[in-house]
């Protein structure tokens, strides 16, 4: 499904880039259709910039990024923009995940704008009235600014939206971690009940074991840029 | 040492009065570590500002919280002043509680200039062996908050609380937003400083397993059940505690149905009821304290005149 071969990633500082911090170092990681695997992992051992070099999101200094056979590396930014609807991110803060100027409904509509895939105001409000039902939120909510929507009503909105292109790869980049441990629990079982209904692989980057163990297929363990030990 | 009765705190906004705190009563005991736990929103955190009376001007506070023999909402401001910091401290969530423009060794030595009249050299030669006691090493006491990681800078708040060497420290969230292994380390920390009075809240049902004494959990502005921490973690009483406990992954990840209910207009009766698998009609009527084996419950279940 999404393979990633000898990834690397330095990040320079100072002014002649005198200091350099490996964030990846090296690391090869391989998703299969349908499968979870977790990567946990201290603050700082790069886990987060793993998961966003698979999504392209930060270019590798290294290695390639291999999804259903394709070198995504090798893509030229409008190829990987369409690329990019089978691939979305679900990130740690909700919060930050919204401009807080738009509606709930706008920022869930936006994917379906920019890849023009509805072809009325009629059609996209469909979808998106769908979608909000599957999470668990109410009509009501979409009317909303991301303010007066609690962190789990909008972890549910962040999901939504991410759905709203049918993706094959997911990577959720601690998505309960600023949650409640029952936002948590309704959370997490809310995207196993949408991979088993839809077939999305899961790279689940998290640094709590427990859960990890109860959501992955396999369990990867990160430090200092490297995967040092892997579990199934 | 801490008594807390009939408190009751509410805000008073446009939409309607939020009951933040709604007619809590508790006692924490000298040398114990009583730990609140409960969701965000749940007013656990407003319960822990009233006592040092941090909240804002628009919060109505009613009640007793008699720490000692005195009432400390009857003090006045400049009484209070003398209770914050020295008899009673507060640790606060680590990221944004430090002061960013002052070195760190300032910051924890303040409370012992302002208290003892200790003067710089003698509060900062003080301070740096608390840094040395809590690992964070002393040569770093000119530092500022930027140098400091998530889990170095909850070290410095905790330096601080215990810098005057307060008879209760409270603490609010002390392991919100660090990663696991910081969380363990944390938890080392406060074992160290145990054989203090502490009041606890926290979400973090691991933290709280591992320090509590005694366990508070609070849902929705009441305190549902108050037991002590081993009997709680074999078996809550309350439904929303086994609820709370269940949807851990290590017990199984199973999340409660329903959402919290807003604190505007909370349903009548138990506050619970609308998410609870065991509710009946007489739910609907405002649950008793009830007491057990030492232990307190605010549910009908275990009313024994009710049992059909």
């Amino acid at each position: 499904m999404i393979e990633g071969i000898g990834i690397r990633k330095v990040y320079k500082s100072g002014i002649f880039g005198g200091k350099a911090v490996v964030a990846v170092d090296r690391v090869d990681i391989r998703i299969g259709e349908c499968e979870t695997v977790a990567l946990v992992g201290e603050s700082g051992s790069g886990k987060s910039t793993l998961g966003r070099i698979l999504l392209m999101l930060i270019k590798p200094d290294e290695g390639r990024v291999v999804f259903d056979g394709i070198d995504l590396t090798k893509l030229k930014g409008k190829e990987l923009r369409r690329i990019r609807t089978k691939m979305q991110l679900i990130p740690q803060n909700p919060e930050e995940a919204f401009d807080p100027r738009w509606k709930i409904y706008d920022s869930i509509a936006e994917p379906l704008r920019i890849h023009k895939l509805a072809d009325s105001r009629k059609e996209e409000e469909g979808v998106i009235l769908e979608l909000i039902k599957a999470v668990g939120l109410k009509e009501e909510h979409l009317d909303r600014y991301p303010h007066e929507l609690s962190g789990g009503e909008l972890q549910r909105a962040v999901i939504a939206r991410a759905l709203t292109l049918n993706p094959k790869f997911m990577v959720c980049d601690e998505p309960t971690s600023m949650l409640d441990i029952s936002t948590q629990a309704s959370i997490v079982r809310l995207l196993m009940e949408f991979q088993k209904k839809l077939g999305i692989s899961y790279l689940f980057i998290t640094h709590d074991l427990e859960l990890a163990k109860v959501v992955a297929d396999r369990i990867l363990v990160m430090k200092n840029g490297k995967i040092v030990a892997e579990q199934s | 040492m801490l008594e807390i009765e009939d408190l009751k705190v509410y805000f008073r906004t446009n939409a309607g009065i939020v009951k933040a705190v709604d007619d809590v009563s508790f006692e924490v005991r000298k040398g114990e570590n009583f730990t609140i736990i409960g969701e965000s929103g749940s007013g656990k955190s407003v319960l822990a500002q009233a006592i040092l009376r941090l909240l804002p001007k628009n919060a109505e506070i009613c009640g007793r919280i008699i720490f000692n023999g005195k009432d400390l909402l009857k003090l006045s401001e400049k009484e209070m002043r003398r209770i914050r910091g020295k008899e009673i401290a507060w640790i606060p969530q680590s990221q944004t509680s430090l002061n960013p423009v002052l070195n760190v060794g300032f910051q924890c030595a303040e409370p012992l200039m302002e208290h003892f009249r200790m003067d710089k050299k003698s509060a900062f030669a003080r301070i740096i062996r608390i840094f040395e006691f809590l690992g964070i090493g002393g040569n770093r006491i000119r530092e500022y908050p930027h140098q400091f990681s998530g889990g170095m800078r909850q070290r410095v708040l905790v330096a601080m609380g215990i810098s005057a060497d307060p008879k209760l420290i409270i603490a609010d969230e002390p392991t919100k937003g660090l990663d696991a292994s910081k969380r363990s380390q944390i938890v080392e920390l406060f074992r160290k400083i145990g054989d203090k009075t502490m009041l606890i809240i926290t979400h973090d049902i691991n933290f709280a397993e591992n320090l509590a004494d005694r366990i508070a959990v609070m849902y929705c502005g009441k305190i549902v059940e108050v037991s002590p921490a081993k009997e709680f973690f074999r078996e809550p009483l309350h439904p929303y505690s086994r609820g709370l406990l269940d949807s851990l992954p290590s017990r199984g990840l199973k999340p409660i149905k329903g959402f919290q209910p807003s604190m505007i207009n909370p349903p009548k009766g138990c506050r619970f009821r609308e998410r609870c698998e065991f509710a009946r009609e007489i739910c609907k009527d405002e649950p008793p304290l009830i007491s057990l084996n030492g232990r307190f419950v605010r549910c009908w279940l275990y009313d024994r005149g009710n049992w059909d």
